[in-house]
């Protein structure tokens, strides 16, 4: 039971007090006794609003705290390519009908395209870039031929016509018109990486146009005319070469450390895949090379060894996905989002397909399966990081950030109350004049200055208990006036005053009658106050004086979604937090509600 | 964010040079072609401060730059080359004078006129110089950087006559060095304050009587002379000694005269106190500059907008254009997020110096017409050059190679809107471009945990927790001989996306070289406690890697920050003293104007070093765009050096 | 009731006192140092000229004297009027402030009004009518408008009046440029978006308290009598209810000021309203010690006036809460 529960349990338990009195009153007649807080909680239980907003807390509590426990999140995880997805689930759903009737399937970041063998193009996945608008011309003709990169997708009809549509920034999606005079009727294939494409000729040619800031354009003379097969990493091009040996365009790690053995001939080729910072290939006995950056599992030194001999590769961003000679899937590499997850295959698999972060397997009856990234439920953020979980991480953060502030507020005002009620005198009149001054401090602009002037004194975390602690201190004055009227007029009742004839001692009368009706009233300021506090977190971190990223909390996941972009495109970045900042205060507030109806005297009227 | 970014780049400005562009197309002849219309830029807050030696925000120095920027005597080309204003100087000589000095006298053009029709003399450049250097300026909270290149500069702002100087300086030098050394308030710093104070009326001018500057000289309404110290000559860049910018003489201190003796050049006939009090009073030239002399005179400016009206007096820029749009409105705005949406919504006409991914793709997509450029300056990661592990280049080099810096690229910036550099370049300088294929060659630290772990097991750190065995992949962190962690302290500023991605970089990435990655994040005042003051906290206390962005300027002049006499200054707060860069800063500034194929070459070996030794890690350079609304603007041809103020007479509109 | 108003203001003073003592306070403690931050902005190198600037700075501050002193001679000075100078602005703390503040009263004065009127009509209405439809969607109208972030209401706002209808501007001050009515239409035009913020987010807190107000006025006796007396429904609830509603109304408003003025400084940055919120943001960024102190002050008074205002609306209303 997480702490939250257990005070709002423990203040119920409380008002029962007297549970146990209760069953052995024999209720003969209709006006049973039963104590004022007795009353209240018969009140709040008829209460509609008030069942709700008790019940959607504890259900928005648990739901974030089973959440936080079973999605395990590093806060420093970041995948730029897969920034902004909207939310969505069927990145993997391919359409049944391809079964048995499938050409190839290409992958972009967060969709994936078939051609099937009646020349039909079919996407699926989120849309970015409005890739799954095909324009008219490519719907209603046949495809021959087609390739996807990163956020665009470039395709070839039956009459030789080439179509591109999606992310253009480079050019990437349009032929150049140079090359365009070069390759008709004469494109093998058809190849694209992150904003930059290319094609393969029929006499072994390679151009490649779009994104040239990595040098990934140029294709060595002693290349040309010699190559079999090309693949696009995100800033290299990977060529095999005729004689079975390779050439890499563009620079970085995985270019420098390309092995000599795979250029001097001494190894011959059939089978190439690189992604980011590594590449792979396979010669014609089967055996595996790999290279590039250490760290991320995608070397062989980093995994077991592997004995069986390979026919073909397939690259994905995390992950390598290698197809064994007896129709097996090994793979290589980390699993980041479900890459390592290799369903079972109903038959020997005969071809790998996908990229980025999706794996197609097709097996010898045809039929399809795939794994890998499903999607995100609510989307990702600007760093890619999947919304659903940073809301469960950041809720733990939100939500529990203003209990510290409303127990601090709860217990110095109470204290406050009950000693300026009850001692009254010159206690009473520094009490109230202490209230002045602190009432009289503006909230926002002080935190402000004070965070200010904290500033790196503290770790971010030590800053966010300090603000909350911060709220807390500011904000018990009003509940210490409420309680010291209520004390005031409980005092001058008959019924304390027939308790004092009685000889019943002052602190007896105290605990037993007016504690009570004060603790409801600090229950009702609780309630309200709690949910200020969130608000009040969600203010600061707008201002930037919160909860520091990458560490999340529902208000500084709404401070960097403040872009007027992210209003009218990334909506799901701002919806889904706002909507639990709304459902958290609003069921809060309706507690809240709740208890100041019950208590009220007027609802007890027959 | 994006507004924090802007003001990082502001505190490294070096000298604000006035410049305006000369790009190589001929432009329009200063035909009396038609004046008129109204352009509307969106601008960051404008603080409202319009004259020299006030406000260093890049949004008040714009409007200076076309209040009376345009009239100084030397501007910056297109490629950031320096040129005499032609349009304001008929010409520029110098000889040396008997003790070996050096004398440049500048000539002016006839017929300049200030926007109330007075005419613009060579007295009104020495008066704005006189201004600006005197204690009377500074005394009302003024501040200009000066070299001490110019002869009696020292004595002048000092408030000392030029023969007493060596006097005064020999009498506050141990003044001067308690005053940097303690607190303030304490006893021993009011009293240097004192002995301060002491020398300076003993020795100073009289009291009431406006000092008198030796190295400047007026010869007659068209000429006057400036005296440059022989240990400062031959300076490639010497064009700067003799910028000058003019300020209204009759306006400011009317009925005064400017009077040149053997005593120096003084200004009689009113004091130095009641003009500086008058210049930053409510209605003082600081806030509502009257008369001006460049293409633009201030109408109004309320609630965070500049309005101006086109100056008619104007002589034009350095090939004689003239602006063509009559009004120019400059809107401040807080929320600069929403800049994209002010151009779409049609509330502003120009929106200049774009570079996020996502309001580039939008306003690409809306079909906006922009003018694209390198930008002037980069984002980088300073680091520690004398203290804490980075101070040995292996742990430096090791950094830079953890650090996937074309992914952060690519997401922060998105592709097509930047470049990763690799040493203290802009690719818009006219040395960068001269020497690209060189510099191709250079290091280019590409991300590869292999290469990071060779390179720390060259450093101190190639050992595990018991400083003997050598380290190996997935045992920990890395320990030196004497058993201490390798741990990289890092600071950087809140809401900085940069900051985000280079913490989530070094955290996945450091694990797997052996670094422990400590990071803390703080606002802009901390940074420039943490960072400028590097070296006054405690070794256990700084932090080993920063991360901020810094603007150049036309002058490349490492001796100014890069170099060991500098370090612990606010200038080279990580302490870079390395005995090469050093002397080929020193060689590179002693070349003459016209060596410049001699100062490229240096300039050359200074990056292959700068690339070798790797002081800081240079981590982007943007690319810059200035939209503007296409029906309404017909040509904006901004560039790396000259924004759309310095362009502001080639800007036409439909 | 005259001798416990009196007293009450007397009060205050003490009050006001440990207040400034607390905004003294915490600038000092602020990091970094003003003199510092200029030298480095000034680009000065040369010992000699730093020295030179830090002798000027600190005499201009005053800031060599120990902290007691500086406090004293910022009180006297304060009190005489003299803010001092900021360093942002290079002018004096008075004449920066002054369009600032007019901004801030002009939108707190529409939202107000509108909180006021709004509050009142709505709370009645839903009072008399209780548990209709009318007030059951101001009561789900005040729950949410106090559970929801004010940046999000603006940033909605803008997203739909200034981007996709694109009626209005998204922000940012009126312009000069413009003359006589066409000033005042923009003027208008710009006030619509952070009014209608500040409006709802004002109104949520008080409507709910109008609404309970109203309903303990009608549960008295007089107005059983009143009806006894067969006076019409109108007259009941617009002449006695609504009287001795308005003590209450007026005072929760008025009440609601102070945290209206702080509330304003998210909205003032989301909308670049030139108001004193934002020039506060902007003053502790750039470590513009006089103005933070100032303003921290302004916003302060502001705070104890309608603490003041509220405290004697409820003596003379709510017996219960007799402040002996």
């Amino acid at each position: 039971m997480n702490k939250k529960n257990k005070s709002i349990f423990s203040a119920f338990l409380g008002i029962f007090g007297t549970k146990k009195k209760i069953e052995n009153l024999t209720v003969t007649d209709d006006s049973t006794i039963i104590t004022p807080t007795r009353a209240v909680f018969n009140n709040f239980i008829e209460n509609k609003l008030a069942m709700v907003g008790l019940i959607g807390f504890i259900s928005l509590v648990l739901f974030i705290v089973i959440g936080a426990a079973l999605n395990p999140v590093d806060f420093f995880y970041s995948e730029p390519e897969l920034r902004n997805i909207a939310p969505g689930t069927n990145m993997l759903n391919f359409p049944k009908q391809l079964n048995g009737n499938l050409k190839k399937i290409e992958s972009g970041t967060s969709f994936s395209v078939a051609l099937d063998n009646d020349g039909k193009l079919h996407i699926w996945g989120v849309d970015i870039k409005n890739v799954k608008k095909v324009p008219d011309k490519v719907k209603n003709s046949k495809v021959e031929d087609f390739t996807v990169g990163d956020s665009f997708i470039i395709a070839r009809l039956t009459s030789g016509e080439y179509i591109g549509w999606g992310n253009n920034i480079a050019n990437q999606a349009d032929i150049p018109s140079s090359v365009a005079s070069v390759i008709t009727g004469n494109v093998k294939q058809l190849f694209a990486g992150k904003d930059f494409s290319g094609v393969v000729t029929l006499n072994g040619k390679a151009y490649v146009w779009g994104d040239q800031a990595q040098g990934q354009d140029i294709v060595k003379k002693d290349w040309m005319g010699r190559i079999v097969k090309a693949e696009a990493g995100k800033f290299n091009v990977l060529y095999l070469l005729d004689d079975g040996t390779l050439g890499i365009a563009g620079k970085g790690y995985v270019a420098t450390t390309l092995p000599t053995e795979l250029t001097d001939g001494s190894v011959k080729v059939v089978d190439i895949a690189i992604n980011k910072n590594n590449a792979i290939a396979i010669d014609e006995n089967g055996k595996v090379y790999t290279w590039g950056n250490s760290g991320s599992k995608l070397l062989l030194s980093e995994n077991e060894e592997i004995t069986d001999k390979i026919v073909q590769v397939q690259a994905g961003y995390n992950a390598f996905a290698l197809l064994t000679e007896n129709g097996e899937v090994k793979m290589l590499g980390k699993n980041v989002l479900g890459e390592l997850n290799v369903p079972t295959f109903k038959g020997k698999v005969e071809n790998l397909m996908g990229n980025y972060f999706q794996f197609y397997a097709v097996d010898e009856f045809g039929n399809i399966s795939s794994w890998g990234n499903k999607g995100f439920i609510l989307g990702s953020d600007e760093l890619g990081r999947d919304l659903l979980t940073r809301i469960f991480h950041g809720g733990k953060i939100s939500l529990f950030v203003g209990i510290i502030a409303v127990l601090i507020t709860s217990i110095i005002g109470m204290s406050a109350g009950l000693i300026s009620g009850f001692v009254g005198g010159w206690i009473d009149n520094l009490i109230q004049r202490i209230g002045e001054i602190i009432s009289s401090i503006p909230f926002l602009p002080l935190v402000m200055t004070l965070s200010f002037a904290i500033g790196n004194r503290m770790t971010a975390t030590q800053k966010m208990y300090l603000v909350m602690v911060l709220i807390g201190l500011l904000s018990w004055v009003g509940l210490s006036r409420l309680i010291r009227g209520q004390i005031l007029i409980e005092r001058e009742k008959d019924f304390v005053l027939a308790a004092r004839a009685l000889g019943l001692k002052e602190s007896t009368i105290i605990l037993k009658h007016i504690l009570p009706s004060v603790l409801n009233i600090a229950i009702v300021s609780i309630t309200l106050g709690y949910a200020g506090t969130m608000l009040t977190e969600s203010g600061l971190s707008f201002l930037g004086f919160g909860i520091q990223s990458p560490i999340p909390s529902w208000g500084n996941m709404l401070t960097n979604a403040q872009e007027a972009s992210v209003v009218d495109i990334y909506w799901w970045r701002w919806v889904f937090p706002t909507a639990m900042i709304i459902i958290a205060v609003l069921s809060v507030n309706l507690i809240g509600d709740g208890f100041r109806e019950a208590m009220d005297p007027k609802s007890n009227e027959k | 964010m994006k507004k924090l970014l802007k003001v990082a780049s502001l505190s490294t400005l070096s000298l604000m040079l006035v410049a305006c562009s000369g790009t190589s197309s001929s432009s329009t002849s200063s035909t009396e072609t038609k004046v008129g219309g109204q352009l509307i830029v969106d601008s960051n807050v404008i603080k409202g401060n319009f004259f020299q030696g006030f406000g260093n925000t890049y949004e008040d120095a714009n409007v200076k730059m076309l209040l009376t920027g345009k009239a100084s005597t030397v501007y910056t080309t297109g490629s950031g080359e320096l040129k005499v204003n032609s349009t304001f100087v008929k010409e520029v000589t110098n000889e040396l004078d008997a003790n070996g000095d050096t004398v440049y006298t500048i000539k002016l053009n006839e017929g300049l006129k200030w926007s109330d029709g007075e005419a613009l003399t060579a007295k009104d450049y020495v008066f704005s110089t006189l201004l600006k250097l005197s204690d009377e300026y500074a005394g009302v909270g003024a501040s200009v950087a000066t070299d001490g290149s110019v002869i009696g500069e020292d004595a002048y702002k000092a408030g000392v006559l030029y023969e007493n100087y060596d006097a005064y300086v020999e009498a506050t030098k141990d003044a001067n060095e308690t005053l940097q050394s303690a607190e303030e308030g304490s006893n021993e710093y009011n009293a240097a304050l004192e002995v301060v104070k002491a020398a300076k009326e003993q020795l100073g001018e009289k009291e009431g009587e406006n000092g008198y500057h030796k190295g400047l000289k007026l010869v007659d309404d068209l000429t006057f002379t400036v005296t440059i110290s022989k240990d400062f000559i031959p300076y490639f860049y010497d064009l700067l000694y003799v910028t000058f910018e003019p300020a209204p003489l009759h306006v400011l201190a009317s009925g005064a005269e400017i009077v040149s003796d053997d005593n120096g050049t003084t200004l009689t006939g009113v004091n130095l106190d009641d003009v500086a009090k008058a210049i930053i009073a409510e209605d003082g030239y600081l806030h509502k500059p009257t008369v001006v002399a460049g293409p633009y005179t201030l109408e109004s400016f309320e609630n965070n907008e500049v309005i101006l009206k086109v100056n008619p007096n104007y002589a034009g820029d350095q090939d004689g254009n003239k602006p063509t749009i009559e009004t120019i409105i400059i809107r401040g705005n807080t929320n600069s997020n929403l800049a994209g949406e002010r151009l779409i919504n049609g509330e502003v006409d120009i929106v200049a110096a774009q570079f996020q991914a996502d309001i580039v793709e939008k306003l690409e997509e809306k079909g906006f017409p922009s003018t694209k450029y390198d930008r002037l300056g980069y984002g980088h990661m300073p680091m520690g050059f004398t203290d804490g592990p980075t101070k040995d280049v292996h742990v430096r080099r090791a950094l830079a190679h953890i650090i996937d810096r074309q992914s952060l690229i690519s997401s922060f910036l998105g592709a097509g809107n930047g470049i990763a550099v690799n040493a203290e370049v802009a690719t818009a300088q006219w040395m960068y471009i001269e020497n690209k294929e060189a510099l191709s060659e250079l290091n280019s630290y590409d991300f590869s945990i292999d290469e990071a772990n060779k390179e720390l097991d060259q450093s101190e750190y190639k050992f595990q927790a018991d400083g003997t065995t050598p380290w190996v992949a997935g045992s920990g962190s890395r320990y030196n001989a004497n058993k201490e962690e390798l741990v990289i302290k890092h600071f950087g500023t809140e809401n900085n996306p940069v900051t985000d991605l280079l913490k989530s970089n070094l955290t996945t990435n450091g694990e797997k070289v052996g670094i422990k990655y400590e990071s803390t994040l703080g606002d802009w005042n901390a940074l420039i406690d943490q960072y400028y003051y590097w070296s006054k906290h405690p070794s256990e206390d700084r932090y080993n890697i920063f991360n901020l962005a810094t603007s150049f300027t036309a002058i490349f002049d490492p001796y100014l920050t890069n170099h060991s006499r500098l370090a612990g200054t606010s200038e080279n707060p990580m302490e870079i003293s390395d005995p090469v860069l050093d002397e080929l800063s020193e060689k590179m500034r002693k070349l003459d104007r016209t060596q410049r194929d001699e100062y490229s070459k240096l300039w050359l070996e200074y990056q292959t070093r700068y690339n070798e030794i790797l002081p800081f890690l240079p981590l982007y350079a943007n690319v810059y765009r200035d939209y503007y609304n296409g029906d309404k603007v017909a040509e904006l041809p901004t560039t790396s050096f000259n924004g759309w103020v310095y362009v502001v007479e080639q800007i036409k509109l439909k | 009731m005259i001798k416990y108003i009196i007293r009450r203001i007397l009060s205050l003073i003490p009050v006001v006192f440990a207040i400034s003592i607390l905004i003294f306070g915490i600038t000092k403690i602020m990091p970094g140092d003003p003199i510092e931050t200029k030298i480095i902005q000034s680009k000065v190198t040369r010992v000699e000229e730093k020295t030179r600037l830090r002798q000027e700075l600190t005499a201009a501050y005053g800031l060599d004297k120990p902290l007691p002193i500086q406090y004293i001679k910022w009180i006297t000075r304060v009190a005489k009027g003299d803010l001092g100078t900021s360093t942002t602005y290079n002018k004096s703390v008075v004449s920066a402030i002054k369009t600032p503040l007019q901004n801030t009263i002009i939108l707190n004065v529409f939202v107000v009004f509108f909180s006021l009127t709004i509050s009142i009509f709505a709370g009645i209405k839903s009072a008399v009518k209780r548990g209709s439809l009318y007030d059951q969607f101001w009561q789900v109208f005040s729950l949410i408008g106090t559970s929801v972030p004010s940046f999000f209401i603006s940033l909605l706002l803008i997203y739909v009046f200034a981007l996709k209808l694109k009626l209005l501007p998204t922000g940012s001050m009126p312009s000069a440029s413009l003359k006589g009515s066409a000033y005042l239409i923009d003027w208008a035009r710009r006030l619509i978006l952070p009014v209608t913020t500040l409006t709802i987010m004002s109104l949520a807190g008080t409507i709910r308290y109008v609404r309970s107000a109203m309903l303990d006025v009608l549960s008295q006796d007089f107005i059983r009598t009143a009806r006894a007396k067969g006076l019409s429904q109108k007259v009941i609830v617009y002449s006695h209810a609504f009287r001795n509603a308005l003590i209450p109304v007026v005072t929760i408003v008025i009440g609601s000021i102070g945290s209206l003025f702080a509330g304003s400084v998210i909205t003032e940055t989301v909308f670049s309203w030139n108001g004193m919120g934002r020039v506060l943001v902007e003053a502790l960024s750039s470590l513009d010690y006089d103005m933070i102190t100032s303003l921290n002050l302004f916003f302060s008074i502001v705070y104890v006036m309608t603490n003041l205002i509220t405290d004697i609306a409820y003596a003379l209303v709510d017996p219960r809460v007799k402040l002996k």
